[in-house]
């Protein structure tokens, strides 16, 4: 299948600053991609890049189309929310959706209003009037109404209570995925969105260091939760990190057999967080 | 969608964003200018000189000359230019607002392209606000004529006729819609000079939409001893009543085609295709 979006040796600096630097990524047709990265890592450089918000080295197609000369034609197949509030806060709820219903050729101004419902929002609330969670989701419920291809999430959650955030995913499995749309998402959240990721992207320093399926990833990478009596034996099989627990230690391995690590402790599938923390290095204690 | 649909479709968001300036301001006005006449009606005061009207708006007094056409001219005037102030601060804001506000974003995860947003833009400030503001300057006279008419009625025996006062007032307002329009064209370069401006500032936009010209003015000067094109840009920087010195003829003659017309024409161009770029490429602040 053509994916929907090819990105070839994108770069972009912003003085001796280099945001991206050289990233390459095919972006599959169904299924969700994470893109995991520390704060200043160019996830928002690389999405706004794809959406044709800044300029940028490199080639980018999304769907056939480039998105910094055609972008007003790509945004009719994609949808897009940032990591801020960003919905002009002088507009009234209903005017909000009666404009997107005027301008977007696939925009249906019923099913917003049926996933308003579900909502406290009222139609002739005005945008500043509603907090940053009810903001979220008067937002998902735009871009849930138009039918798009692909759907780039920058960060929608951040700042949100576990609530919202998990009413939020919750709509998104309901109403957008259906095999054949693709979600972006950037999120500080992993552990969140673990569940529902079909492919995983790692960036650091506007480098790519990490490109797979969640298939290749959890063949890939193992973790060991091993006991303290067989420290000495895990640590000379070259781990790829290593974090104390109360009975021992738990290891992430790159590329290494269930043969290998038989009877050194609890083998068990890597976690998207500490895959993360592991990969980018000793300092990074935290997904932030 | 096509581009008139969203051109509509934008021009409503401009009247959402935009009630103050609008409608509400140039209704208030005549809300004020209404009750005034009233008040004078009722208390006899003397509001546009409405005593004297007492005795100027009896049928013997020639109405295309008189205090008719006086009063609408007035109000067509005032109209005409709080429209321009209105439209000079409207595109000052128009696209550095959501820039600001970072809503920028979200109009442009929208399928409308640059070049419908700075033509809804432009055509709101140009073409919409001046209409809004010729129109209700007509309704306000309309109003307090009635009104001044209604009261003078009652102790004048041989007043004017409504229809009389009425047609004067068409007659007058025919005359500054054509020098409206003409202001459209006249005004453009400096419209599109300030909606640039509004669309690269990353702050202080008013600063810079009269420090640079201000600038240009200094190095021209000094440089080459002239002010030609600095001239050229301040002189269209007038409404187009204040360049014309108020002369009638002037106002209302000339043709619209002519070398200055064609360079106003090509100026506009040229500032117009750089707001457009301008917008592309200039996102949040």
């Amino acid at each position: 299948m053509t994916p929907y979006a090819s990105i070839n040796k994108v770069s972009k600096r912003f003085g001796q600053h280099r945001a991206l630097d050289g990233v390459s990524l095919e972006i599959p047709q169904g299924g969700v991609l994470g893109l995991i990265g520390p704060n200043g890592a160019g996830k928002t450089t690389l999405l706004k890049a794809m959406l044709g918000l800044s300029s940028f080295e490199g080639e980018i197609d999304i769907l056939g189309r480039s998105p910094r000369r055609s972008r007003h034609e790509l945004m009719q197949s994609v949808g897009y929310i940032s990591d801020v509030g960003i919905l002009p806060s002088w507009m009234r709820v209903d005017q909000i959706i009666q404009l997107s219903a005027s301008v977007h050729p696939n925009f249906s101004e019923l099913k917003a209003w049926e996933i308003l419902e579900h909502t406290q929002i009222q139609p002739k609330q005005k945008i500043k009037t509603l907090s940053k969670g009810m903001i979220t989701q008067l937002h998902l419920s735009l871009v849930l109404a138009m039918d798009v291809k692909l759907l780039i999430l920058d960060e929608p959650t951040l700042g949100l209570d576990i609530v919202y955030r998990s009413q939020f995913y919750q709509q998104l499995l309901e109403t957008f995925l259906d095999g054949t749309r693709t979600l972006v998402i950037s999120t500080h959240q992993v552990e969140e969105i673990e569940s529902l990721l079909t492919h995983l992207v790692f960036i650091e320093h506007g480098r790519l260091r990490l490109s797979e399926t969640m298939d290749d990833v959890f063949e890939r990478f193992s973790a060991l939760d091993a006991p303290s009596a067989s420290l000495a034996t895990v640590r000379s099989l070259g781990p790829l990190s290593e974090t104390p627990t109360l009975t021992g230690a738990s290891f992430i391995f790159d590329s290494i057999t269930a043969d290998a690590l038989e009877g050194l402790g609890e083998r068990r599938r890597v976690g998207i967080a500490e895959l993360f923390v592991g990969m980018m290095g000793p300092d990074l204690r935290s997904v932030s | 969608m096509n581009t008139v649909n969203t051109l509509m479709a934008l021009g409503l968001r401009e009247i959402w964003e935009h009630p103050n300036l609008v409608w509400r301001l140039p209704v208030g006005l005549l809300v004020i200018n209404v009750t005034l006449a009233l008040l004078s009606v009722v208390f006899g005061l003397n509001y546009l000189g409405s005593a004297d009207l007492n005795l100027s708006l009896q049928t013997d007094v020639n109405i295309a000359d008189g205090p008719a056409e006086a009063v609408a001219t007035f109000f067509c005037l005032a109209f005409f230019l709080m429209g321009q102030l209105v439209v000079l601060s409207y595109l000052l804001g128009a696209l550095f607002q959501e820039r600001k506000d970072r809503s920028i974003l979200f109009w442009k995860s929208l399928p409308v392209s640059d070049l419908e947003v700075v033509l809804s833009k432009l055509l709101t400030g140009v073409v919409l606000i001046p209409l809004v503001y010729l129109l209700i300057g007509f309704i306000t006279f309309l109003m307090v004529a009635l009104v001044l008419w209604m009261g003078l009625s009652s102790f004048v025996e041989e007043l004017v006729s409504g229809p009389s006062l009425l047609s004067a007032g068409v007659l007058v307002v025919g005359d500054w819609l054509f020098v409206t329009l003409k202001q459209m064209w006249w005004g453009l370069p400096i419209f599109l000079w300030i909606l640039l401006v509004s669309s690269v500032a990353r702050s202080q936009p008013l600063f810079w939409a009269l420090g640079l010209p201000l600038v240009g003015l200094l190095i021209e000067s000094s440089l080459f001893s002239q002010t030609v094109v600095s001239s050229w840009f301040w002189a269209h920087a007038q409404p187009l009543p204040l360049a014309a010195g108020f002369d009638h003829a002037e106002l209302l003659g000339g043709p619209m085609i002519g070398p200055d017309s064609v360079l106003s024409g090509v100026v506009a161009l040229v500032l117009g295709a750089l707001t457009m770029l301008g917008r592309r490429y200039c996102n949040e602040i």
